[in-house]
C-alpha cells in the first residue's frame, strides 16, 4: 500500500490535517477488516472510531520504517478480539441468567437458510479459532501474515486454523443429523 | 464443505465503506479527548508539587535539628526544676546520690573515736 510516510511524522508531532489524511487513507481497510466480524454498520463505524483513537493515542511507537498498514491491520483486529470476548461472555450471562425464553436465532432477511446456518455455526466459534479463520479465508492472508497480525506463530496459527475447521464442520454436520 | 466455501465467497462481498464525513468524526473525537487528557495531567502535576515542597521543608527542617540542636540535655527536666528549691544537702534524696560528708562532719565522726 503506497502512502506519504511524512504523514506519520507529522501526526507524530500533532499534526491534525496529517491526522485526518492517515484516517481519510486508512479507514477503507479499517471498516473491511471490522466488517469481517461484525454485521451491523452501526458497530462497525463505533469500532473503526475506537481503532484510530488507539492508534493516534501510540502514534509515538511507530516508527516511520515500519509496515504501518500491517500495525494498523493489527490494532484493528485486536480490537475486533476484545470485542468479540466482551460479546461472547455478555451473551453466555445472558444464557445462563437471562429470561428462559430464548428469542430464535436471528437469520437475515435476505440471507438463504443454508448460509445461515454457516454463519451461526461460525459465529459460535470462540474468536481465538474465528479470526484467523476468517483472515484466512475470507481475507485471504497467507499463515505468514495471520501469525504476523495476531502476534503468533505460523504453527500455533496452523493448529488455530485446523481445530476451526474441525469444529465448523463438526457444528454443521450436527445440524445436517437434527435436520 | 461446499457451503462454507459459498458462504465465505459471499462474505468477501459483504463490506461497509466509510462514509465521507467519517474522519472529521473521528477528529472531533481526538480534540474532545485532548484537553481531558491534559487537564488530568495538569491536576496531577498541580498537586505533585506542594506536596514535594511540603515535604523537602520538613526534611530540611529534621536535618537542621538534628545538626544544632544538642543530642542529650546537659540537664534532665528533675534536675533543673528542683535545682533553684532544693538545698545542696537534700539532693540526695531526689537524685539517690549521697553528697560527700563536709570536713567538720567527719571531724566529728572521728572524735569520739580517738577519745576512747
Amino acid at each position: 500500500m503506497n502512502f506519504d510516510r511524512e504523514l506519520i511524522v507529522r501526526a507524530q508531532a500533532g499534526d491534525s490535517v496529517a491526522q485526518e489524511n492517515l484516517i481519510r487513507q486508512f479507514s477503507p481497510l479499517v471498516f473491511r477488516l471490522i466488517s469481517r466480524y461484525f454485521r451491523h454498520r452501526e458497530d462497525v463505524e463505533d469500532l473503526a472510531q475506537e481503532v484510530f483513537l488507539k492508534v493516534f493515542a501510540r502514534i509515538d511507537q511507530v516508527r516511520p520504517d515500519e509496515n504501518f498498514p500491517g500495525w494498523l491491520a493489527r490494532v484493528a483486529v485486536n480490537a475486533c478480539y476484545d470485542e468479540l470476548r466482551k460479546t461472547r461472555r455478555r451473551k453466555v450471562a445472558f444464557e445462563t441468567y437471562g429470561p428462559s425464553k430464548v428469542s430464535e436465532p436471528v437469520v437475515m432477511p435476505t440471507e438463504p437458510e443454508e448460509l445461515g446456518k454457516a454463519r451461526r455455526a461460525l459465529e459460535s466459534l470462540d474468536p481465538k479459532l474465528r479470526i484467523p479463520l476468517v483472515l484466512k479465508e475470507v481475507e485471504d492472508m497467507s499463515v505468514e501474515e495471520i501469525a504476523r497480525t495476531l502476534g503468533l506463530t505460523q504453527t500455533n496459527v496452523k493448529v488455530r486454523l485446523f481445530r476451526a475447521r474441525k469444529k465448523l464442520a463438526a457444528t454443521l454436520g450436527d445440524l445436517k443429523k437434527r435436520k | 464443505m461446499n457451503l462454507l466455501n459459498e458462504f465465505f465467497q459471499k462474505e468477501r462481498s459483504r463490506v461497509f465503506e466509510p462514509d465521507p464525513h467519517f474522519p472529521q468524526r473521528v477528529m472531533a473525537r481526538l480534540k474532545e479527548q485532548a484537553p481531558v487528557e491534559n487537564g488530568l495531567w495538569e491536576t496531577i502535576l498541580g498537586s505533585t508539587r506542594p506536596v514535594l515542597a511540603l515535604a523537602l521543608t520538613l526534611v530540611f527542617a529534621l536535618i537542621g535539628i538534628h545538626l544544632w540542636a544538642p543530642v542529650q540535655p546537659a540537664r534532665g527536666m528533675i534536675e533543673s526544676y528542683f535545682t533553684s528549691e532544693v538545698p545542696a544537702d537534700e539532693t540526695f534524696l531526689y537524685t539517690g546520690s549521697e553528697p560527700a560528708p563536709s570536713h567538720d562532719v567527719l571531724e566529728q565522726l572521728m572524735a569520739p573515736e580517738s577519745d576512747q
